[in-house]
């Protein structure tokens, strides 16, 4: 069964890479073994009584009727301490995870402090104690072996962070301020979605965690901070700059919602392209980054993802033409 | 059978209805035993609807990436599935039950308040309608079926379009569909408790009652106290959309989570309200099957009351992930391990009903016993689940939407069911073809768990629920389409069934009083019953008294009695002759209006809205002073 | 075990009694009550969830005229004693004083009504509290409007009675269905009184003292 018949298992909760996971998982397999073992217990005298006591052939009005009890109170009350026992196993490791997963990191761990905020149907991670205050749309980078503290909020509708390599999921919820905390102990990449209904394209709703030593870290974060790249002039590209200032038409400039650092563009309500051309995925998580998926995104948003804002909030809507989409794919492609 | 018919009363001029034939009959009926009827039918067509929404959800999930339907439909398809599973089918079909066996069981002719009862009914025909009339101006439902704010509120709730925000009225058919869905409820709990606790038949005491009625008394108590609470939500959502109120409106202060603590401390006790009639079902139909009693009767009647009350006090469990802190998850985490113990003690009992009997496999032992292992399933998962550690994980994916179809479709189902199997002869005077009914049985069984039994994996493999379609390098692919043949053979196994039981009425070999060897009232009079239902009130003197009557030998009590002597088995005699109740148009007209009213409401047309709730309490008020009506009834006495 | 019937005979079935001795309707009307209990529970649960989180006026201890509104509370206890005296006067045959006391009955809650009205218009126009303004305000409206709607309905139910007893044929018979009308009214009173602890008087608890605005 763990090994799927051969497909991948990006979101098991069996594969943990951090000490969140591993302790849920913990908790889960105690209460899974103990439900088995009842299982088979009861499962078995319930088959051997539909086989053992089954009606003779031939049972009529006059066969004699079994023995009628009418119950067995000792054996009643021996059973329910029984139960009583087994549910004393499962609280017995449950009540301190409880505790020590909802116990957030101080500060002498130094933790990464990051506010995660969903909308929809998109995540905004913004770092808030690293060198720079740096805020990405839809993949979070952070450092193995440190915790990090995330600090949940929606714009919106309730949505719900999850990682399940990771940990499991907390929901952030508009007015409220949770908060959670992971660990990753293994460098690597690791899937997240939106664990909350929340509107049409709940099911598009994902995000990547990438994992690397301290260096890459720090690294990432001042790439993340730096101004976009300046396309050259007459380019292809920067024609697609221009397309994206402005917009194709009147109503219709991206940068009215999305911010690419170094240029006019500082719209915060969509997710942060300064540097989308080095992300793993396309629209949170759903796309993989290269031209082809790119265009197709730009030509019809509402196709991929449906009921998204590009699609429908646009005012016109959103036709690009063909030349439109190339150039605002050369742009956005070389924006490393 | 002599009948004097009381003068009728007539009311502006409009005589009584007395049709005792053709649709007039079944619209103005009063009788316990056709509501029940009707109830059944309208929650089997329900079924077969919430059903067809299931299909659809599963062959879209057949395949990642599925185009079968838009993520806007798909929405509206688990949301309508599960809303008319729980309030159109479980609760209804429970409802027909009570309905007709209720009375019979406890030895009485009717229900508390007939016209009443039949309001409860009419409220839930007209409730269903108006649900999915949704479908049809494409607006239907998008919530899920426990619409969480702020997605159902405004603007969230609307979708945009060029710009523009267009009005969507799904949520408002919901929120009001399910405020006339729930009066039907709570009038009909409040008709049950008064018929238990009062109109028990001499002898009857509440320790002698069917396991059945108990739960009965339960549920209705269940109901009459968690529904509050899911009316005031609805009335406070309804107040944020119509009247810019910030109950829940995080943009003005309100708190989202508030709706879920009002929600849940409904919806968890409705949980209990949809599987305590099946777990009496299964307990009358195991010791029939076994021929010996229910195994500890007082522990199984009080581990239900028990369930009843202990219900109020684990909501919080739909809510560990929400950030409610340490000390409030572990808290509801006890409380909700604490719930498994009186469930668990009543498994034991149904084991230890079987122990040492002479089972006969009919049918309805089929789904009893099939209801014991599939609801300890659905109980494990359950119990997985109250760990929040675990249910971190667990929460909002494929391993609770296994969870709960264990002990829905396991559990609830299959009991209700085997219901239908084990009093069809009494509801129609027929039998049905055992090897029909095992073929469905097998069917069904096979087909649920190949449906539902990967799911468990699915969720554990990290699929959430409530999404339209998944990507194809995920590890889903596989199960999913496993899933979807299940749901495919599940419909196959309901149509046989339905063959099975059209089959039955139509050429079923005639039924005696009491085909199964029975051990209850109901089992004493014909099949199907008279309208009067029995002849002369029955004095009753013990537990199962039915079986007494048949076999004394059987008897013994911890005193060391004998059997009483059954002597005057015909109690109290009517001299003057049986009364019945009179049949009324106004339970029918005033659901009606409501009805009307109800869209008045929802598009805000206020005269539709006015004039629909003041023909509604116009006869309403006729129906007051109708009075009961009816007419005398005087049956061959049997001797 | 009582050897009654389950159904009584029939020129009495209005007023059938079962095994506990009690009429149906009672059992009923209190089952009801119950009911309504866990209803008004939820309203004043959310009053009290949502009590002082509001971030701008009006608040509550500037809103209030507690006498006005002590006046319309002792108006609505002196009904519920005109609701006793009315169910001892049909009990005894009394239809003259049944008249009277159920009339006065019905005056008294039409009073409260009539105070309910006065004090929302005093809200809504002269403290500019509405429905939408803040919390307070949706949460207030809701809760004491659906009590007022509560008290509307039992004054529509006992001039009902009121007019009935007109027809000639009212009699000490009847005493059930006053009875039932009486339960309603006095739950309906003791809400009122749970209401105007929990909103009112601790409001003024709270802030005595403090200089209204």
């Amino acid at each position: 069964m763990a090994a799927g018949c051969g497909n991948s298992d990006n979101q098991s909760i069996f594969d943990t890479k951090g000490p969140v996971a591993s302790t849920e998982l913990y908790t889960t397999m105690i209460t899974l073994w103990v439900s088995v073992g009842i299982f088979v217990v009861v499962g078995s005298a319930l088959v051997f009584a539909l086989v053992r006591f089954r009606a003779p052939a031939d049972l009529g009005p006059e066969t004699p009727l079994p023995s009628q009890s009418h119950g067995n109170a000792a054996l009643e009350a021996v059973l329910t301490l029984v139960s009583i026992c087994l549910l004393v196993i499962i609280a017995w490791p449950t009540i301190p995870a409880i505790f020590k997963l909802d116990a957030m990191p101080t500060a002498e761990e130094k933790p990464v402090i990051i506010e995660a905020k969903g909308w929809q149907w998109w995540w905004e991670f913004t770092y808030l104690n690293t060198k720079k205050k740096v805020y990405v749309g839809n993949e979070m980078h952070i450092p193995v072996g440190r915790k990090i503290l995330l600090r949940l909020e929606s714009s919106d509708v309730i949505h719900s962070f999850w990682v399940p390599k990771l940990g499991g999921k907390t929901d952030v919820i508009p007015n409220q301020h949770n908060q959670m905390w992971l660990l990753a102990d293994q460098k690597g990449v690791y899937y997240g979605q939106c664990a909350e209904y929340c509107g049409t394209s709940h099911a598009n709703m994902r995000f990547k965690v990438v994992a690397g030593d301290a260096d890459d870290f720090e690294k990432w974060i001042m790439h993340q901070d730096s101004a976009a790249v300046d396309p050259p002039a007459g380019s292809l590209a920067a024609r697609g700059k221009e397309i994206f200032i402005k917009g194709p038409k009147e109503g219709q400039a991206c940068s009215s919602c999305h911010m690419i650092k170094g240029t006019p563009a500082a719209g915060i309500v969509g997710p942060n392209l300064t540097h989308v051309g080095s992300r793993l995925n396309l629209a949170s998580g759903i796309l993989d980054n290269n031209d082809h998926d790119l265009k197709m995104w730009l030509h019809d948003p509402g196709a991929v993802k449906p009921g998204n804002h590009m699609a429908t909030m646009a005012m016109p809507p959103l036709h690009l033409s063909d030349d439109e989409v190339n150039a605002l794919a050369a742009y956005l492609e070389m924006l490393k | 059978m002599t009948v004097n018919a009381h003068p009728q009363s007539a009311i502006l001029g409009i005589p009584r209805p007395t049709a005792e034939r053709g649709l007039v009959s079944w619209l103005t009926t009063v009788d316990h035993k056709r509501i029940g009827i009707l109830y059944g039918i309208t929650a089997l067509f329900w079924f077969f609807w919430g059903g067809l929404e299931a299909v659809l959800i599963r062959t879209q999930l057949a395949f990642p990436n599925g185009q079968v339907v838009s993520a806007d439909t798909y929405n509206e398809l688990f949301t309508m599935h599960g809303t008319t599973m729980i309030f159109l089918v479980v609760m209804p079909l429970s409802a027909a039950f009570f309905n007709y066996l209720i009375p019979l069981m406890i030895g009485a002719r009717d229900v508390a308040f007939p016209r009443l009862n039949a309001f409860s009914y009419w409220m839930y025909f007209f409730g269903g309608i108006f649900l999915n009339t949704s479908w049809f101006v494409g607006q239907a439902p998008n919530g899920g079926w426990f619409g969480y704010a702020s997605l159902t509120e405004h603007p969230w709730s609307d979708m945009y379009k060029a710009g523009t925000l267009l009005t969507h009225h799904g949520i408002d058919f919901w929120t009001i569909g399910l405020q006339i869905l729930g009066i039907s409820s709570v009038v009909a709990s409040l008709n049950f408790i008064v018929t238990i606790i009062n109109m028990r038949a001499p002898g009857m005491t509440m320790m002698r009652l069917p396991v059945f009625v108990w739960m009965t008394l339960v549920t209705a108590f269940l109901v009459i106290l968690a529904f509050p609470f899911i009316t005031i939500a609805l009335l406070e959502l309804t107040f944020d959309r119509q009247f810019d109120t910030m109950f829940f409106n995080a943009t003005k202060g309100g708190f989202p989570i508030y709706w879920q603590h009002l929600f849940w401390v409904f919806g968890h006790p409705e949980v209990y309200i949809l599987i305590l009639p099946a777990m009496g079902i299964v307990s009358e139909i195991l010791p029939v099957f076994s021929r010996k009693p229910l195994f500890g009767y007082p522990v199984v009647v009080f581990s239900g009351a028990a369930i009843g009350f202990m219900g109020f006090t684990v909501w919080s469990h739909h809510m560990f992930t929400t950030g409610m802190g340490a000390i409030a998850n572990a808290a509801f985490s006890l409380t909700t391990m604490a719930i498994a113990v009186p469930t668990g003690v009543k498994i034991f009992n149904w084991v230890g009903t079987l122990w040492g009997g002479q089972i006969r496999f009919k049918v309805p032992l089929l789904y009893a016993v099939g209801f014991i292992s599939m609801f300890m399933i659905g109980g494990f998962s359950g119990l997985m689940h109250s760990s929040p550690p675990g249910d971190a994980q667990q929460q909002d994916t494929y391993f609770i939407v296994a969870h709960f179809h264990y002990v829905l479709i396991g559990g609830s189902l299959f009991a209700l069911f085997g219901g239908i199997y084990y009093w069809f002869p009494k509801f129609t005077g027929r039998l049905t073809c055992e090897k029909m009914g095992r073929f469905g049985f097998w069917l069904l069984f096979v087909g649920f768990n190949v449906t539902f039994f990967p799911m468990h994996w699915l969720g554990l493999n990290g699929m959430p629920r409530r999404i339209y379609t998944y990507p194809a390098d995920m590890g889903w692919n596989f199960w999913n389409l496993i899933c979807t043949i299940g749901v495919y053979t599940m419909l196959l196994a309901f149509l046989v069934i339905l063959h099975d039981l059209l089959n039955g009425y139509k050429r079923g070999a005639i039924a005696s009083n009491d085909p199964w060897d029975g051990r209850t009232l109901e089992w004493t009079i014909s099949s199907p019953p008279p309208v009067y239902n029995f002849a002369t009130v029955p004095v009753v003197h013990s537990r199962d008294e039915l079986w007494y009557r048949k076999y004394p030998e059987a008897f013994h009590d911890e005193a060391g009695h004998e059997a009483p002597a059954h002597g005057d088995d015909h109690g109290h005699h009517d001299a003057h002759g049986i009364h019945m109740p009179g049949q009324s148009w106004f339970p029918l007209l005033a659901s009606f209006g409501f009805f009307i009213g109800a869209f008045g409401l929802l598009y805000k047309v206020l005269l539709v809205g006015v004039g629909g709730a003041a023909f509604g309490f116009l006869n309403v008020y006729l129906w007051a002073l109708e009075g009961v009506g009816g007419y005398e009834i005087n049956p061959e006495v049997e001797s | 075990m009582s050897e009654l019937a389950a159904n009584g005979h029939h020129e009495e079935v209005d007023h059938e009694v079962g095994c506990l001795g009690i009429p149906h309707r009672k059992i009923m009307m209190w089952a009801f009550l119950g009911s309504d209990c866990m209803f008004f529970g939820a309203l004043i649960l959310t009053y009290l969830v949502y009590h002082h989180r509001h971030t701008e006026g009006p608040f509550p201890y500037e809103t209030f005229n507690v006498v006005v509104t002590s006046l319309s509370t002792f108006d609505l206890l002196a009904s519920s004693l005109f609701m006793v005296l009315t169910l001892a006067a049909i009990q005894r045959n009394d239809i003259k004083w049944f008249r009277i006391w159920c009339g006065l009955t019905v005056l008294l809650g039409l009073i409260f009504l009539g105070f309910q009205a006065y004090e929302f218009t005093e809200f809504v126009h002269e403290k500019g509290l509405t429905l939408s303004k803040n919390l307070f305000g949706s949460t207030f409206y809701l809760l004491t409007g659906t009590h007022g709607t509560h008290v509307a309905i039992g004054v529509l139910w006992l001039a009902s009675l009121l007019i009935y007893s007109f027809n000639g044929k009212f009699d000490a018979k009847r005493a059930l269905d006053v009875e039932i009308a009486g339960l309603y009214w006095h739950f309906v009173d003791i809400v009122w009184i749970v209401i105007f602890t929990v909103v009112y008087l601790l409001e003024i608890l709270q802030n005595a003292g403090v200089p209204k605005a």
